[in-house]
């Protein structure tokens, strides 16, 4: 989820950090080999604590562009995702159905598996139950929803 | 022939009864099964009876009509679970359905012109009293004017007729051959209006998006085949005048048919989604009409049957999203199949059957389309190709926008489909793929 | 439902297993009484023209429907561990059996309406089968594949019409016949552009990669060794049609170039399904162009032995990705032969059956085509071609070699790599038996007597000396980084021109379908809620509106305006009846 901006603004820092991340992803893409990765891991380290110091915003700010300026002109043509991530493979590969849509089963549909439904339907009270005790039994008017 | 009719009229007293949906339903079947079994000879006229009869041509037109009328019934549950002025609807189909069958058997053109335009009033009621938004009004009078404008020529045309053939049976029509342009373009534009032709299809979705199901369902699958009848009809005293003046139909259609299926891609509602997809199919059955060959004339009217099945049975699934969902977006009916699984089986074989995949009648339909239209000029080729390939693409982008994906996170309540849906749509589909066993009824008619 | 014994998957594994060996058997029966069984059903014939729902036995198709009998057995039994977890699973091997059912219909029939069926069905079956997961992904690549195959099913409808003036579909027995007439010329182009959408061929092979979107037995199914090769199957059957046309020559030309640019695809991409999507791709283009140099049955040999060794490398790769946790990426990969030998072990036996190693099922079928090859008189571009792909073919084998058993392992740190899932296995050695012998089997058994080869011995040792070219470069490859060249802007160009498939993903994507959306925009825009509303019901609305208003107008006024306007209008009238206007 590295890519996606976040929500909110961004503090100077974040928006470094999340450069950094993003650019040591881009390294993972190029150099496969874990200790070459690890290699050029290090030398984007060091660039970026050479300008860490940097207190001028201005300087700070320019720098920051630069370095997504570069990051975007390397990028990677096929990106490494993980699968389960935003824009890898598997990516919302299974959608489940909410767990209400099982309560409007038809009947038939609901007898081929009737241990689990009548347990459902004990935990159904169970649940209201437990409602009611704590907030008390719900008001008549709020049923016309 | 009689004995339909008076069967019919006199389902109109039980439709004022109590608790009669289901029986004015079967009764309706029962109806089907009998028409089903009438005797028929293949290239003639039968079953005479006052002014009544029927050919293989008007026999499956008017199967047709029976058959819709009794899916229609089914589809309307709704009405009935809510008691929403349900006498008066049912009296509304029956009265449509005699319309429907006189316009189909009658012998008497003049009657026919009559009946045509009757069977606007139940339509019209339908759409104006079973509908969902003040729109509907005005999508009323788009309906009612758009073929009333071009109906008063036919009027005159059909007079014209009486006085130089002395009768109006449409039998006779045969024997006539009349070349004058004013008589051509009074008596076919009506039609062409009702089929409805590329550039007067306006009416067409507008209606469909502001009806309820059964009125799209009888819009879709019967109105727009009163055009083609009626084409298929009087062709045959316009056999020269036609032959001079057909490309320009044929242009129109062709190219419109592809223009409209490149508009069903930014339709964004189901139901006009599915009503510009019949506009497509139509144009199709136009330019066969028109090319006046032995394939075109067959392949309209077996595009016509199939078409009528197929998109009524694609209303019927909009309208079971609609039940569910209370809306026709297509940005809220999206994966479907998550909560309906069984009914993206429908969905999908419905779909796979507008566009024109085998062994559905669309397809022979489409084939025998293509060949009329190649033999007329082998030009038209790339505007059926187009059309042809759009039609998988709506088809597609229809199912798989409400099929496939993540659900809308606004759902919060839903119901599994029912069985009287699930029989709905096979009663669509079943004729839809099984006739073209015995696709010979609807081959050899003349 | 799964767990049980006789569940969906092995009832309908043994079905189809039945079904391909009663297959096997018939067809050695009828090769070795030269057979041919054609059944026809009539069902309508009118104005001359009979429309015929035909069936054709001869030892070809029932070769072929063996061959996918068996894969398609192998790998539903496969599914029922790859598949275990999936809710629908009941509705997965339905579909692809419907998709066996339509192959089956599209081998048996010879004649063009009637192959209509298992056509079409291929198509939608296999849409639905791509589109079976619920993501993004699917729906574009199943959308792609969809109507990429819709070209072919129109082109095929466009077939039909041009083939109503000879009176029947049923083409088999005309060709010949209609050989010499000009408007075959037509049917032969659209019947090759219908079969090069279907075998993914060069303008259209976009959708081929992007089907790698399905689950993976429906890849080792339907996207290398079925779906893609009806195409090839369907150019087979009419090959007495195509011998000596212009548009061979450009059959020939595309495949070769769709050969060498899935070749070259192949080494640029990382995603595991791809680059055996990309070798099926250029494996494709070798069948279609030796079927283009007039070798039908070579080209049937090569078919059918690929589908053998491609089902199993795919399912090899399907067990890899079980084994990552979906990880579909190869620099995930690394070092498996360590984990899981018994796989690895189908694995390199495919891949080597497809670089050709000599005597696994490949071998006897490749060596035979380049050899054919170098025998025909065509020009040094196709040679060049062919030659080429045969050593990107043992590039990018080595490459994915190198990255998956060689590197090491690169995934999380905890993993859970096992090698003993049965019922996976199983299946899989069904095929490595397969993919050992068939290219032996076949060679045998189908042709009558052998191809003779008279080749100068550096020629004839051409296909090893590519081979070793390609597999060093494919060793230097995966140590080397292709991407870290790419600094230089123009290598950058070259390198994405080359590893997104010459553009053509872009080109059938977004190229097209930017302008027909466009146009659908301003068509509904200027059209249905512009000129044609002006035209007709809301221009005329306003204008009866007008028209009332001013007549209201005269009427509200005095009435000697009206009476006045009554007269000057009489006055007109008079005038245009005095001078005759």
């Amino acid at each position: 989820m590295a890519h996606l901006p976040l929500l909110g603004v961004k503090t100077h820092s974040q928006k470094v950090c999340s450069l950094y991340k993003r650019a040591l992803r881009n390294l993972e893409a190029y150099y496969d080999r874990r200790n070459v990765y690890r290699y050029q891991a290090v030398l984007l380290r060091d660039r970026f604590d050479k300008n860490a110091k940097v207190t001028d915003m201005r300087k700070a700010v320019e720098l920051l562009k630069e370095g997504e300026n570069e990051l975007f002109m390397l990028q990677h043509p096929i990106p490494r995702n993980f699968a389960t991530s935003v824009g890898g493979v598997a990516h919302e590969r299974v959608v489940t159905p909410p767990d209400w849509v099982i309560d409007y089963w038809h009947p038939l549909e609901k007898a081929h598996y009737p241990e689990y439904f009548k347990r459902r339907e004990e935990r159904k009270k169970e649940f209201i139950a437990m409602w009611e005790k704590e907030y008390g039994p719900a008001d008549k008017k709020d049923e016309k929803h | 022939m009689m004995k339909f009719l008076f069967m019919l009229i006199f389902m109109i007293p039980m439709c004022f009864m109590k608790n009669m949906f289901w029986m004015v339903q079967m009764m309706l079947f029962l109806l089907m099964f009998l028409f089903m079994n009438l005797g028929m000879s293949l290239n003639l006229f039968c079953n005479f009876s006052y002014m009544l009869s029927c050919d293989i041509m008007s026999y499956g037109l008017i199967m047709l009509s029976i058959w819709i009328s009794v899916l229609m019934i089914m589809a309307s549950e709704n009405l009935y679970k809510m008691n929403f002025f349900l006498n008066f609807f049912l009296f509304n189909i029956i009265f449509l359905l005699i319309m429907l069958y006189l316009t189909f058997s009658t012998m008497n053109m003049f009657l026919f012109y009559l009946f045509f335009e009757g069977s606007l009033i139940p339509t019209l009621m339908l759409i104006i009293g079973w509908g969902y938004q003040p729109e509907r009004i005005q999508a009323g009078m788009y309906l009612l004017f758009y073929t009333l404008f071009v109906s008063l020529p036919l009027l005159m045309g059909i007079f014209y007729l009486y006085n130089e053939m002395q009768s109006m049976m449409i039998y006779f029509l045969k024997f006539m051959n009349l070349n004058i342009y004013m008589l051509y373009f009074s008596m076919i534009m009506a039609f062409l209006v009702k089929m409805p032709m590329y550039f007067v299809h306006l009416w067409l979705p507008k209606a469909h998006v502001e009806a309820p199901v059964s009125g799209s369902m009888i819009l879709a699958g019967i109105m727009l085949k009163l055009g083609g009848y009626g084409l298929l009809r009087l062709m045959i005293f316009l056999q020269e005048i036609n032959l001079k003046l057909n490309y320009i139909w044929i242009v129109i259609s062709l190219i419109g048919g592809f223009y409209i299926s490149l508009k069903c891609f930014s339709q964004i509602d189901i139901k006009s989604l599915i009503a510009y997809s019949s506009v497509a199919h139509m144009s199709i059955v136009i330019s066969g009409i028109m090319v006046m060959n032995y394939w075109g004339f067959i392949g309209s009217y077996i595009l016509m049957i199939g078409h009528g099945l197929c998109s009524s049975g694609m209303f019927c699934l909009a309208n079971i999203s609609y039940e569910r969902l209370h809306s026709r977006s297509l940005y809220i009916n999206k994966g479907m199949m998550n909560f309906m699984p069984s009914m993206s089986l429908w969905w999908f074989l419905l779909m796979s059957s507008n566009m024109a995949a085998p062994p559905s009648l669309n397809l022979m339909g489409e084939i025998s389309l293509i060949n009329s239209l190649m033999s007329w000029s082998w030009v038209s080729m790339f505007m059926l190709m187009m059309i042809s390939f759009f039609s998988a693409g709506y088809s597609l982008y229809l199912y798989s926008f409400v099929q496939h994906g993540k659900y809308y996170s606004g759902v919060y309540s839903y119901y599994t489909g029912v069985s009287r849906e699930y029989l709905m749509l096979i009663l669509h589909w079943l004729p839809l793929n099984i006739l073209i066993m015995k696709i010979d009824y609807s081959m050899i008619w003349f | 439902m799964n767990n049980m014994k006789y569940s969906i998957c092995f009832i309908s594994f043994i079905f189809l297993f039945m079904m391909s060996m009663l297959n096997f058997i018939f067809m050695i029966y009828f090769i070795m009484n030269k057979l041919v069984i054609l059944l026809e059903w009539e069902i309508i014939s009118f104005n001359s023209i009979s429309i015929v729902m035909s069936i054709l036995l001869d030892w070809m198709s029932l070769l072929f429907m063996m061959f996918v009998f068996l894969i398609s057995s192998v790998v539903i039994y496969y599914s029922k561990s790859y598949m275990s977890s999936e809710l629908n699973l009941m509705r997965f091997i339905i579909l692809v059996l419907l998709f066996v059912f339509s192959m089956m219909l599209l081998i048996i029939s010879p004649n063009i309406i009637s192959i209509l069926l298992g056509w079409d069905g291929l198509g939608l079956v296999s849409y639905c089968l791509v589109i079976y997961y619920q993501n993004l992904k699917s729906y574009n690549a199943g959308m792609l594949t969809a109507l990429s195959n819709r070209i072919g099913d129109v082109l095929i409808l466009m077939v039909i019409s041009w083939m109503l003036n000879y009176g029947s579909w049923n083409y088999i027995f005309y060709l010949e016949f209609m050989n010499n007439d000009w408007q075959m010329k037509f049917v032969s182009s659209m019947i090759i552009m219908a079969a090069m959408t279907k075998s993914a061929q060069i303008p259209f092979s976009s959708w081929l990669p992007a089907a790698m979107a399905a689950p993976t037995p429906v890849s080792a199914l339907v996207h290398s060794s079925t779906l893609v090769t009806a195409g090839v199957y369907l150019l087979i059957r009419f090959n007495m049609l195509l011998l000596d046309t212009f548009f061979l020559k450009m059959l020939l030309l595309l495949s070769g170039l769709t050969m060498f640019m899935a070749g070259i695809s192949a080494n640029y991409e990382f995603d595991l399904k791809k680059i055996i999507a990309l070798s099926t791709l250029s494996q494709l283009g070798l069948m279609m162009s030796i079927l283009s140099m007039g070798m039908p049955d070579l080209a049937f040999f090569h078919l059918l032995t690929h589908a053998m060794f491609k089902a199993l490398l795919f399912m090899c790769a399907g067990v890899i990705i079980h084994l990552m946790n979906d990880m579909q990426d190869i620099r995930f990969m690394g070092g498996i032969s360590m984990y899981i030998p018994l796989t690895t072990l189908c694995m390199n036996i495919s891949n080597m059956a497809l670089c050709g190693i000599p005597f696994l099922a490949g071998f006897y079928s490749k060596d035979l085509v380049l050899e054919m090859v170098n025998f025909s008189t065509f020009n040094l571009s196709i040679f060049f071609l062919f030659y080429l792909s045969t050593g990107l073919t043992m590039f990018y084998s080595f490459r994915l070699v190198m990255y998956l058993m060689i590197n090491d392992y690169n995934l999380m740190s905890i993993y859970n790599l096992y090698d003993e899932d049965y019922v996976m296995l199983k299946s899989m050695f069904i095929l490595l038996f397969m993919s050992v012998i068939s290219g032996s089997f076949l060679n045998w058994m189908i042709f009558p007597y052998p191809y003779m080869i008279y080749l100068p011995f550096n020629m004839k040792m051409m296909v090893i000396y590519v081979s070793l070219i390609g597999g060093m470069f494919g060793y230097l490859v995966s140590n080397m980084n292709i991407y870290s060249v790419n600094k230089f802007i123009m290598t950058y160009n070259l390198s994405n021109f080359l590893g997104m498939m010459w553009f053509m993903p872009n080109l059938s994507t977004y190229g097209l379908n930017y302008y027909f959306l466009k146009f659908s925009q301003n068509l509904v825009k200027n059209i249905d809620l512009g000129w044609s509303e002006i035209y007709s019901g809301f221009g005329m609305m306003s204008i009866m509106k007008k028209n009332s208003v001013l007549y209201n107008i005269y009427q509200m006024n005095n009435f000697k305006i009206y009476l006045f306007s009554f007269v000057i209008w009489m006055v007109i009238i008079l005038f245009m009846m005095l001078f005759n206007i």
